[in-house]
């Protein structure tokens, strides 16, 4: 996985009251591995990497190597995209797919985390409902769209009710893995500073939970989409997944190819949104975080699945 | 000066007090752990409720009892095992190839750095790009087949465990292998004695995010294709508003998630006992 790591200078920035942890390590002493930093941000192999494959399948597609009835060349992909941004259904079908699933992501979240926090905080509240949680999770959410779509019809709201639902257990699970990593030392300190309940969770354990709920978000928001794209698929007639079976159905390949690769260039954007919000909002635990709000550490044992 | 010691010792014994509630939650990572079943009440409660004061006729929200007439009823027109059977030969399938295909391709990858930096940025793309986007591709390239369907779910199910073995190849530590080239010990044996061991953890973990995902999207295709599995009838169901069959095949598919899921724990657990870490 790429560098998590913002790009910032944190020279000059006013120290974060919120931040209960001990300060972050100064990084920008060595300009030489500040400059590294940026360059390994960029990926420059990487970059080439994708530009020689796109510029392969081109002179593939124009030699007449790539067959065009299953892989329609980059050009006519794009002339195509821009046509139907012209046409005025391309950005509608983005925007809509979109709302859906940030709005439903956003329920989920709310709900998840605050679920989260208290069963990470009280053991009655997680010995009363945990294997609840745990067997309600362990429904496949994709065999819920049938049963939403039943309920709530092909409407707006289903999609809302299933990017909700697939992503208020990821947040859950790790918002409680989260919580049971505030070390007792820093609670105790807390304690002996005789601070508020409320000002205990939001300066002590929500820092140390911190990493594992970017993580929760992160992967919460990739169930939501998927969610999202499947009750469009199925049944409610916009947005990119409605487009994308119509153009399967019509066969108009650069169409096709041109919606699908949006959903990828979407999930993206959604994942680095995540990131560089928290960036913005939380510059000190983001950076105190680093690598912990990667998606695959090397020390798989502490993850929760 | 009586006085302040005892406020002294009363601020002492309310922080001594606060100290140990907080000791009771904290710091014990049991996020792993099998929940105590105790904590099933809130779910049967439900049950139980929807039972008592639902109606068998609603067309949404049929009480428990008529699910299980549901599913008896697929049963004894035979659509129920092979259906299943059919799901789970898609699920295993994919399953098998996604490990065999995630371990060794994650492996290459993360002990060459260069591969490593150039195949980042197509690998995350791939990651974030959603499973229901990519059915459409492959029945373009596989028709409505088997084959196709395996495709989907090893296409969408190798990131975990790919990136996962990534990240747990890219972290072997050099040194590690110095001692095996300085040993003599050969490339067969420095695989099998040096790196898999440290990879095996990644492996497991990875097979234990991927096997769900992999169920998942085997049901995905069956419900966007229509093509045979429990997702299609699940499909059908929905689609002649039979809700009780919805909720009864929703049962089924959740017992069998709970018991892939348990066997992947079980086998992790044993494995890595075996393994001594």
């Amino acid at each position: 996985m790429r560098s998590t790591q913002g790009v910032k200078l944190d020279q000059g920035a006013p120290p974060d009251r919120d931040a209960a942890e001990a300060p972050a390590p100064r990084r920008t002493s060595n300009l030489r591995e500040q400059a590294a930093r940026i360059g390994r941000h960029i990926n420059f192999p990487g970059t080439a990497f994708l530009v020689v494959l796109v510029g392969l399948w081109q002179a593939g597609s124009s030699a007449g190597v790539v067959p065009s009835s299953t892989f329609p060349s980059p050009a006519s992909v794009i002339t195509q995209t821009v046509d139907l941004i012209g046409a005025g259904t391309f950005l509608p079908a983005v925007g809509h797919t979109l709302l859906a699933t940030l709005v439903g992501w956003a329920i989920g979240v709310a709900v998840g985390l605050a679920l989260g926090v208290w069963l990470g905080l009280s053991v009655q509240a997680w010995r009363n409902s945990m294997l609840t949680i745990e067997v309600l999770r362990a429904v496949p959410p994709i065999t819920l769209v049938p049963l939403l779509l039943l309920i709530l019809g092909f409407s707006l709201n289903s999609e809302f009710a299933l990017s909700a639902y697939g992503a208020v257990f990821p947040v859950i699970v790790y918002t409680i893995a989260g919580v049971r990593r505030c070390s007792p030392a820093h609670a105790d300190v807390a304690m002996m500073m005789g601070i508020s309940r409320m000002a205990w969770i939001r300066k002590v354990v929500f820092p140390s939970a911190f990493a594992s709920i970017i993580v929760g978000l992160r992967i919460g928001m990739g169930t939501a989409l998927g969610l999202s794209l499947v009750s469009e698929i199925l049944g409610n007639p916009s947005g990119i997944g409605y487009e994308i079976g119509l153009q399967q159905t019509s066969l108009n390949l650069p169409a096709l190819f041109s919606f699908v690769l949006v959903t990828g260039a979407l999930g993206w954007l959604l994942n680095e949104g995540i990131l560089g919000t928290a960036r913005t909002v939380f510059p000190h635990l983001m950076r105190h975080a680093g690598e912990e709000t990667a998606l695959w550490l090397p020390t798989p044992p502490s993850r929760v699945g | 000066m009586a006085s302040d010691t005892a406020v002294k010792s009363r601020l002492m014994d309310g922080v001594k007090s606060r100290l140990t509630s907080s000791r009771r939650f904290q710091g014990q990572d049991n996020s792993r752990a099998i929940p105590p079943i105790l904590g099933l009440w809130p779910l049967l409660l439900l049950i139980v409720l929807w039972q008592l004061l639902g109606s068998s006729s609603s067309s949404y929200f049929p009480r428990p009892s008529t699910w299980w007439t549901s599913i008896d009823s697929l049963w004894v027109n035979g659509t129920l095992v092979p259906s299943l059977l059919a799901t789970l030969e898609t699920f295993i399938l994919g399953l098998i190839i996604t490990t065999i295909l995630g371990t060794l391709i994650g492996t290459l990858i993360g002990r060459s750095s260069f591969a490593d930096r150039m195949l980042g940025p197509l690998l995350e793309y791939c990651r974030v790009l959603p499973a229901p986007a990519t059915v459409p591709l492959a029945v373009l390239f596989g028709g409505y087949s088997q084959t196709m369907a395996v495709g989907v779910v090893v296409f969408t199910s190798i990131w975990p465990i790919l990136l996962q073995v990534r990240a747990s190849a890219r972290a072997v530590p050099g040194e590690l292998l110095d001692v095996a080239r300085t040993m003599h010990i050969g490339p067969r044996r420095t695989v099998t004695k040096v790196i898999w061991p440290l990879l095996l953890p990644g492996v497991l973990l990875g097979l234990r995010v991927t096997a769900p995902i992999a169920l998942i999207s085997s049901l995905l295709v069956e419900l966007i294709t229509n093509i045979g599995g429990l997702g299609a009838v699940l499909a059908q169901a929905q689609d002649n508003y039979r809700a009780a069959e919805v909720y009864s095949l929703i049962v089924v598919l959740t017992v069998v998630s709970v018991i892939v899921t348990v066997i992947v724990s079980m086998a992790e657990s044993r494995l890595r006992r075996r393994a001594g870490r």
